[in-house]
């Protein structure tokens, strides 16, 4: 499965992806949900957010090549930065969400910036 | 003459015949193609109804499939089948993988519904790591291993604190469907690396589900671990794939005089086809090693032998020159060395001795991962006995898929080695007896490939119906020696919400410091508290006799055992428990003596005290000690 012909027609499709996951992140971590639709809301962005964010920079051409390194990625990210917070002395949940967000948006963001020339943006 | 009327009856007829007769082929393949749509949920809603009835008090030591309804094993078929006609036609990857969803929730979910309490004393001890640093417990490495390596645990003590949960326990029983369906895109990507046409790789992924029967995917470091290990061995074979020349050097040489003394035989075309690396960009490259480098670090910080399997498989493609991401090895290394060096250091003091003299003794590796392992009752050993034929059998299938895939003209040089290199695993460490599982799990998604190309070669070219009901016939084997492989040990491992009680019993009444005790392995416990009490097995405690003792006599040693533990200074506790007796019978006495024994003589022993006592379970606290 290609993922050529998605990204042209949808080019703002994965960045959108990682606003929603992050606004719903957010969402959950700060509002008085059910425990279960917060886990699963924020699994959805640990597991998905981060990687989207930047893997998505990288235009794979393959769908299933993505998604590995999607999740992967977000998954490496998501321990990498929570241990540098515990082994740095901050054992605040919330600042560490909060930075894997700013990472996802930056990496949304950069994609955006990147869409092809023609499309309205910045090559 | 006839035949002309009968012609021009048939060209009369046409008109009329045709568009009906194409609309009925037509709807009929529709439906065709519809089907493994329906069947999955039929499957599921099947083997919904069948579970609620199970009775897991009845369990015999052949593990849950002494206990699954009929109806359980038609959901199995219908999924079976549903796989099979999800392979006629072109490639639905959108289908395949909910193929792949609906498999996974009824191998690796079949348990959820039977649980009061989650199953497998490990992911107590895990929950308690995560329960220790929720309550803004220290990373202290001298507490433990896990606390070598605890980046695992601190995403999962993230994950709690962000929830609100109490304890990670009540997500617990969904990791195993979790984990093996975030495996799912990284196997594809493995799969089809190795062939070119889609059906071999399907089937090659739908063989690594059927036969995963480590259950290693529970919620525990090594699943996560394994997860970004198979991230990286996809990106290893695709994007940073490529034949590397350079100097022939005497390995090279033996696996192409290898190869080609194989192909020989196998009458095999000379230069069998690969499939050929994706073309990819310089930024799509480096952005994909620069990812491989996150995913090893989170590899090396979660996990203790994880990054060496990590290691092999990049060293492997490194001496094959199969890959391009020369440096990628050498950052590996690079990585495990600083952490060994400063966050692991403790356990490196400690146990760095042990590790070098248990180094390439195969002769204990192999007593501690199979000699050992073979003992217990007869229906455990018959579980036992086809976990290792089954193992061995799809190694040597694997090894036959390689033959054959040279027959047909094709080969896939990196799967060949990836499937076989991790035994070199077995040959460094018996990693306390489960270095051979753990090997045969890193090696699987490169196996189950080979497996797929032994048992069905060349798919691409003709899907034909006996192919079709070879592969449901395979399929329905599988499915039924996963059951029997990957559940067999359930009799012991499944708790009730009396066991559980007893031990929040201790929880609430042992003070800190307090010596916690119990006779096998087999108890949940640890999930609170992990580093308050001194927890202890008895086989840690007292000697084999010397001469048979009564049970009562056994229990005043054990007594005795446990008020020199706590010094005078401390109470002490006897946990007794079903599943420690299950565990028992399943697998066999300890060498210091019986838990039936103990728990006869406890009740008699003036050392021992009853303090809690349900239909599940009882503690002794340690009081005059004869």
């Amino acid at each position: 499965m290609t993922t050529h012909s998605v990204r042209a027609s949808r080019p703002l499709l994965r960045p959108a992806v990682v606003a929603a996951l992050s606004v719903v992140a957010v969402l959950a971590a700060a509002a008085a949900v059910d425990p279960v639709v917060r886990v699963i809301a924020l699994l959805l962005f640990l597991i998905f957010g981060p990687g989207l964010a930047l893997v998505g920079l990288l235009r794979l051409r393959d769908l299933w090549r993505e998604l590995s390194l999607v999740i992967g990625v977000s998954l490496a990210l998501d321990l990498v930065v929570v241990s540098a917070f515990v082994y740095g002395g901050n054992r605040s949940s919330g600042t560490a969400l909060a930075v894997l967000i700013g990472i996802a948006v930056i990496g949304a963001v950069g994609q955006v910036l990147r869409r092809a020339p023609g499309q309205g943006a910045v090559s | 003459m006839s035949g002309g009327t009968l012609e021009t009856v048939r060209d009369e007829e046409l008109p009329d015949r045709l568009p009906a007769d194409h609309h009925q082929r037509s709807s009929a393949r529709d439906s065709m193609r519809n089907l493994p749509v329906v069947l999955p949920l039929v499957a599921l809603v099947i083997a919904g109804f069948a579970l609620q009835d199970v009775d897991v008090s009845r369990m015999t030591d052949l593990g849950l499939v002494s206990v699954l309804p009929g109806a359980y094993f038609v959901a199995l078929a219908v999924m079976a089948s549903s796989f099979v006609l999800a392979l006629r036609g072109g490639e639905r990857p959108a289908l395949l993988a909910f193929q792949m969803l609906a498999t996974i929730i009824l191998l690796y979910g079949v348990t959820v519904p039977l649980q009061d309490e989650p199953s497998f004393n490990v992911v107590y001890r895990h929950a308690g790591i995560v329960d220790h640093l929720l309550g803004g417990g220290a990373l202290d490495p001298s507490i433990d291993a896990y606390f070598n390596w605890p980046g695992f645990f601190i995403l999962a003590e993230f994950l709690v604190d962000l929830t609100g949960l109490d304890s990670v326990l009540p997500i617990a029983p969904y990791a195993p469907m979790v984990f093996n369906l975030l495996a799912l895109p990284a196997l594809v990507v493995i799969a089809k690396a190795a062939v070119s046409d889609w059906r071999g790789a399907w089937v090659g992924v739908w063989i690594f589900y059927l036969t995963n029967w480590a259950g290693q995917d529970y919620l525990a470091p090594q699943a996560y671990a394994f997860l970004l290990f198979l991230a990286l061995a996809g990106a290893m074979l695709t994007t940073l794939a490529g034949h590397v020349d350079g100097p022939q050097r005497w390995w090279l040489r033996f696996a192409a005089a290898a190869r080609k003394l194989i192909g020989r035989r196998a009458d095999a075309p000379t230069g069998p086809d690969e499939v050929r690396p994706p073309e990819v960009t310089r930024l799509e490259r480096s952005g994909v090693v620069l990812t491989c480098t996150i995913l090893l670090a989170a590899i090396v910080a979660s996990h203790q032998l994880t990054p060496f399997a990590a290691l092999l498989l990049l060293l492997t493609l490194i001496a094959a020159r199969r890959t391009t991401a020369r440096w990628l090895p050498m950052i590996a290394a690079l990585l495990i060395a600083a952490w060994l060096t400063f966050p692991a250091v403790d356990y490196l003091g400690g146990h760095g001795r042990e590790l070098v003299s248990d180094a390439l003794t195969v002769g204990s590796t192999v007593s501690a991962n199979v000699g050992q392992r073979v003992s217990g009752s007869d229906d455990h050993l018959t579980i036992v006995f086809l976990r290792i034929a089954l193992t061995s059998v799809l190694w040597l299938l694997a090894a036959y898929g390689i033959v054959r895939m040279l027959r047909n003209g094709r080969s896939a040089p990196s799967h060949a080695l990836l499937a076989f290199v991790p035994l070199i695993l077995a040959m460094l460490q018996p990693y306390g007896g489960e270095v051979l599982i753990r090997a045969y799990l890193f090696a699987l998604p490169f196996v189950a490939i080979l497996v797929a190309w032994a048992l069905f070669p060349a798919l691409g070219r003709a899907w034909t119906w006996r192919r079709s009901v070879g592969l449901l016939l395979a399929s329905c084997v599988l499915m039924t020696l996963f059951l029997f492989t990957r559940y067999g040990n359930e009799r012991a491992f499944l708790y009730t919400p009396d066991e559980r009680e007893a031990v929040a019993y201790i929880y609430d009444n042992a003070d800190a410091g307090d010596v916690v005790a119990a006779a096998s392995t087999d108890v949940p416990w640890q999930d609170r508290r992990y580093d308050d009490f001194d927890y202890q097995l008895v086989s840690g405690l007292v000697q084999p006799p010397l001469e048979p003792e009564s049970p009562r006599d056994l229990a005043d040693r054990v007594a005795r055992a446990l008020d020199d533990r706590t010094e005078g200074a401390s109470n002490a506790y006897l946990l007794l428990t079903r599943s420690q007796l299950n565990y028992e019978h399943m697998m066999g006495s300890l060498p210091w003596g019986t838990v039936r024994d103990l728990e006869e003589g406890a009740v008699q022993s003036t050392g021992l005290q009853l303090v809690y006592e349900n239909a599940d379970a009882m503690v002794f606290e340690v009081r005059e000690v004869p």
